[in-house]
């Protein structure tokens, strides 16, 4: 009773260190919002005021967003935040924010299912509390980490279905699986993936209650059908196509390479080989290979700024140690849950695998679940050792590398990552709205791309007046957004929103620095014969 | 399909064969390799260059108030020589370099090899493991070519172990001509060695 007491008392300050490092200072931390956040966003506000999304249609089930067509789940998710919160940065993030730090307690749940030792289930929970790779993605308005949460209830529901059975925990896992599969585009292929492996390993015993299946299974297909209809429309591949791997101009350069480059006698194989499945697979095998990477995994994370700290990696350099001791305590793990953890490990690359680049951090999110689970088994092993020495330099270890990583996010990360974040937005649109009475037009360069939903978030801007107007990316009301080698020397006088480095013929009004004092844009009285 | 691990297992002679078979099928593509390599003008270096360290600690720095005891704890030249000397080391273990170095199969019977260790103490399994962390060690040192080559000669050799401490079932049997093949194929399509190699050419 103690024990059970003690460990829940552990568990609650592992979770208070996890709702630490998802939301202290969220708002300013990313610094700005990124485009996507945005149009997350703005969509959200827009169906909680109109019912429709900034494009016009009614409840979608799919977000146009830019062009690329996002799934509805976390859009859906930030109505309730905006109502509550409004429409800010925080209510963006929130959600994202909110269900990283519920992830905390289903990992316990389910590395204590798997591992059937309740140790273990804090060291993983602790593991992901203090991941940079989860926090990294708690801290912004990012699909995955609400995925993760969906992917993780319905995984430890379904472990507990196969005990007990029962329809209403089936179908609640179903569902979960459905909402993963709603959030993120990886997820259409990895929980389906995830899915039959569990029905896989687990096909003697779900035999045994067939007839509870059928239903959830029923109901689970038709929730999924249109889902399944759009993966192979155009707008459902759009993402995909624009991101493949399996491009025609590689494998040509490929086979050039071959032709000149190689022996003359090996020439003649060229016509063979370089056909398009077995190069393609060639290509997908490395980029699932990327995902193992120990530099990606341990020292230089996610190149691109916001999906790591780039100056460590995705999760911490000890936890190398500690997989080794956790792939080697696998064995001890009970058969059927040693195949799930292995086979959550091997199959978690694959969705990034199809695409470019590799390694991709947001795309293998999934892949921290076995790695937190295996450095739990890790730890557990090295601090139930008799030698003092090893039990001390484990929570040293935690200890300092957190600490290190915290001062890295809180203290470099705002000021060195500003411009991977669009920072400078907010005070772009500040400005605009000292001067805009003004003027009658007001032009905005799209140097840093789709300014317009910026405008729209920070003016909050009536959704049903930008749906009744046909406002667009290129123009809204008084807003018009240009390239930087437009003219407006003829359009009469207005207010000119330029990158800072561009010289123009006007009155210069005001500067706009982001949060690191980088100079982003200038604003200027275009125009004006006065 | 589930092959039974029971259905096909070879014992004496005919295993001892078998086992010789798949070794010599093992050296002719390590050889291939060998030779992919020796028109390689500039391999990759795999040099740890003391000014990096320095370099690093002065740009993390730049992100710090000045005189922060912050900053001297966490950028300083123990902890980020630690840090970058080890991620030099570890460079050697990328995926995407050792499947370049022993291909698919070589890599799948070192994986093998790895859960033997795990399971059984086998002095000639510590050993060739041991080989490979000191030769990924030199990689770091000593001159690139000679010291690339001698790390592949230390994965050549742990790959091989696999071979004789193993039982030749029918699964294994498969899985490793299927991977041998797959082998073939990688190794014509990176005829670059970009993994390895700055710069080749045959003519």
């Amino acid at each position: 009773m103690a024990v059970a007491r003690n460990h829940l008392i552990i568990l609650c300050l592992i979770i208070l260190i996890g709702i630490f490092f998802r939301f202290y200072h969220l708002s300013s931390n990313p610094p700005g919002l990124y485009w996507d956040e945005t149009v997350f966003g703005y969509d959200a506000y827009s169906v909680f005021k109109t019912g429709r999304d900034h494009h016009g249609r009614f409840s979608p089930i799919f977000f146009e967003s830019f062009g690329d067509w996002k799934l509805p789940v976390y859009h859906y998710l930030l109505v309730p935040s905006i109502a509550v919160f409004g429409l800010n940065e925080f209510a963006v993030r929130f959600p994202s924010a909110f269900l990283g730090s519920l992830s905390i307690i289903l990992i316990y749940l389910l590395s204590k299912r798997l591992t059937n030792n309740n140790k273990v289930g804090l060291w993983s929970a602790l593991f992901l509390a203090i991941s940079p790779w989860h926090i990294q993605f708690s801290r912004g308005g990012f699909e995955s980490t609400a995925g993760l949460f969906f992917l993780l209830s319905g995984s430890y529901l379904f472990l507990r279905s196969v005990e007990k059975p029962a329809i209403i925990k089936i179908l609640s896992s179903f569902i979960f699986f459905g909402l993963s599969i709603y959030s993120y585009h990886a997820y259409r292929i990895f929980t389906p993936l995830l899915v039959i492996s569990l029905i896989f390993i687990f096909h003697k015993k779900l035999k045994k209650f067939i007839s509870k299946l059928i239903v959830p299974a029923v109901i689970i297909i038709f929730l999924l059908l249109p889902i399944i209809v759009f993966s192979f429309s155009s707008q459902g591949r759009s993402r995909a196509i624009s991101q493949s791997v399996f491009k025609d101009d590689q494998l040509e350069q490929t086979r050039l390479d071959f032709d000149q480059k190689s022996k003359k006698p090996l020439r003649f194989l060229s016509g063979y080989i370089f056909n398009k499945p077995l190069f393609y697979s060639y290509q997908a095998f490395k980029g699932y290979f990327d995902s193992f990477s120990p530099v990606f995994l341990f020292f230089r994370g996610d190149q691109i700024g916001r999906h790591s700290q780039v100056d460590m990696g995705q999760i911490y350099a000890f936890e190398l140690i500690l997989i080794i001791f956790g792939l080697y305590s696998l064995r001890f793990v009970p058969k059927e849950m040693r195949v799930i953890i292995i086979t959550w490990l091997l199959i978690s690359p694959i969705p990034s695998s199809i695409v470019t680049p590799t390694p991709h951090a947001y795309r293998t999110l999934q892949l921290i679940i076995p790695l937190a689970i295996l450095s739990g088994l890790g730890a557990n092993r090295l601090f139930t050792s008799n030698n003092i020495l090893i039990r001390l330099l484990v929570p040293a270890a935690i200890v300092f590398s957190t600490l290190s990583f915290s001062h890295l996010l809180f203290v470099h990360y705002p000021k060195k990552f500003a411009a991977d974040w669009q920072d400078g937005y907010k005070e772009m649109v500040n400005q605009i709205k000292k001067y805009q009475n003004d003027y009658e037009k007001i032009y905005v360069t799209n140097i840093n791309q789709v300014p317009y939903i910026y405008l729209l978030f920070y003016l909050k801007y009536d959704p049903q007046k930008f749906i009744s107007e046909n406002g667009s990316r290129e123009s809204f009301d008084k807003y018009f957004f240009i390239s930087d080698e437009a003219d407006i020397s003829n359009q009469g006088r207005l207010l000119y929103v330029a990158p800072s480095w561009k010289k123009v013929d006007g009155k210069w009004l005001a500067a706009v620095n982001d949060n690191s004092s980088r100079h982003i844009y200038s604003l200027w009285e275009v125009g004006n014969k006065n | 399909m589930i092959i039974r691990q029971d259905i096909f297992i070879l014992y004496g002679r005919w295993e001892i064969k078998t086992k010789f078979i798949f070794a010599f099928l093992l050296i002719g593509i390590f050889s291939f390799r060998f030779w992919q390599t020796s028109g390689c003008k500039n391999f990759r270096n795999f040099h740890l260059n003391p000014l990096e360290v320095k370099i690093s600690v002065e740009s993390q720095r730049t992100f710090d108030p000045t005189n922060n005891l912050a900053a001297k704890l966490f950028h300083n030249k123990i902890a980020d020589g630690f840090f970058i000397t080890s991620q030099n080391y570890f460079q050697a273990f990328e995926p995407n370099l050792l499947i370049s170095i022993v291909g698919f199969v070589g890599v799948f019977c070192m994986i093998l090899m790895l859960t033997k260790i795990f399971r059984k103490t086998t002095l000639f399994a510590y050993l060739a493991a041991f080989y490979i962390l000191v030769s990924s060690l030199a990689l770091t040192v000593f001159d690139q070519r000679v010291s690339l080559y001698n790390f592949a000669v230390s994965l050549y050799l742990f790959s091989f172990t696999a071979i004789f401490y193993s039982k030749i079932t029918l699964r294994f049997a498969l899985i490793f001509i299927f991977l041998l093949i797959l082998t073939i194929l990688q190794f014509l399509y990176s005829w670059q060695l970009p993994q390895l190699c700055n710069e080749i050419s045959f003519n």
